[in-house]
């Protein structure tokens, strides 16, 4: 009886074991860029959808600025990089975990 | 002449910064991702020097002259995809180690076919991005001294194509950067005195949402201090509104009566001349073909 198969054996083998681990890594990541996509979507969507459901916002003025005029401006470059920031964490601590379940003892 | 010495400055250090960049270039890896050496920062610069294209800068500027603040909307459409960009394309192709969506698009699905058409959509957005920055090429060069429209479209196109093939990535990456911080000043400081020059920051940027400057409260007189004469060939067009016109020759009406048919509503009466004395008159309805705006001319 050999030693017990480690998932990087599958790996550098190309078993079916191994397609598996690696499909499961490609499908998460997927997911995650798609979540990502969908937030921030619903949230740059949400803006031209509030100031046509209320045009009263059309006409407020914040510090002499209209309203619209700052809702392109201010909110979705921050967020935008809030964004970026958070899914590239994300896919990094995917790849993390999947090295700690390829190289338990690295 | 300054113009001129600006755009060959300009050209010469896109050109040196690419040369430079030549020297560093010597394995695929150099030629498609600069070996993977580009700091963020730099990175960074050399994606916004990007967005900063001839598109963004003087297209987004004519959109919003045309249809207003509304125009804003675009750019944000232009960020937004750098995102997806990242989710979709970069992430994925930094971590499958492939350079270009080609290579991935062959090695992941297997099949040579689906190169070739990523290949051809890549060269087809490619090609629409290429329409608007080489027209403002064209019309810049052409604008700044008086050069035909092609000179600039081929001298856009012969140095960036001379920059890619010789620099790659590197070079590209140093050209974009150095351009984006030229860019950044260029845009800043025309804003920056014009704010200074026109009034305080909430009045100018009030004024930038609205379709039209508001006349003061009492009026906008406007004075003129010979006779002008003045033929509307579209009036329906011409709105003009005030209590006090002075009319001193035939042309001198704001409201032709062959202009101003009515769909309903009175037409214009008088074809008499008016007198050449200054006439007071009350604002009256002067029905034009669409807009039917108020109109105090005597001839109405």
């Amino acid at each position: 009886m050999s030693a017990p198969r480690t998932p990087r054996d599958e790996l550098a083998e190309a078993t079916a074991h191994g397609g598996l681990y690696l499909r499961r890594l490609i499908r998460r990541q997927l997911g995650l860029s798609l979540l990502t996509l969908v937030a921030f979507g619903g949230f740059l969507g949400s803006l031209p959808l509030a100031l046509y459901l209320l045009p009263g916002l059309q006409d407020v003025d914040v510090l002499g600025v209209p309203l619209p005029l700052l809702a392109i401006v201010v909110p979705p470059f921050p967020v935008f990089v809030a964004f970026g920031w958070l899914y590239a964490h994300r896919a990094e601590a995917l790849e993390h975990e999947f090295r700690e379940l390829v190289e338990p003892d690295a | 002449m300054i113009a001129l010495v600006a755009i060959l400055g300009v050209t010469g250090a896109t050109i040196g910064l690419g040369v430079y960049g030549v020297r560093l270039a010597r394995t695929t890896s150099d030629l498609f991702v600069a070996s993977r050496a580009v700091t963020p920062w730099w990175n960074a610069a050399a994606i916004s020097g990007e967005y900063l294209s001839a598109a963004s800068f003087l297209g987004i500027a004519g959109l919003q002259m045309k249809i207003g603040s509304g125009a804003l909307w675009l750019p944000l459409g232009f960020t937004a995809g750098y995102l997806a960009l990242l989710l979709f394309v970069a992430a994925p192709l930094r971590r499958f180690g492939a350079y270009t969506i080609s290579d991935f698009a062959e090695a992941r699905l297997r099949s040579t076919r689906v190169r070739a058409l990523s290949a051809g959509v890549v060269l087809l957005i490619g090609g629409f991005y290429l329409v608007p920055q080489l027209k403002g090429a064209g019309l810049t060069l052409g604008e700044v001294t008086g050069a035909p429209y092609w000179v600039g479209v081929v001298a856009v196109g012969a140095v960036v194509a001379l920059n890619v093939a010789l620099g790659g990535m590197r070079g590209i990456t140093y050209v974009q950067a150095f351009q984006y911080w030229l860019k950044t000043f260029a845009i800043a400081v025309p804003a920056c005195l014009l704010l200074l020059h026109l009034g305080g920051l909430p009045e100018r940027a009030a004024m930038f949402g609205h379709d039209y400057p508001r006349a003061p409260a009492g009026g906008l007189a406007v004075t003129l201090d010979e006779p002008v004469d003045a033929t509307f060939p579209e009036a329906a067009a011409v709105r003009v509104d005030g209590r006090v016109v002075r009319v001193g020759r035939e042309q001198g009406c704001s409201c032709r009566p062959g202009a101003s048919s009515s769909r309903r509503g009175r037409r214009c009466r008088s074809r008499r001349a008016p007198t050449p004395s200054a006439v007071r008159t009350g604002p009256r309805r002067c029905p034009t073909r669409a807009t039917r705006r108020r109109c105090s001319s005597t001839r109405c």
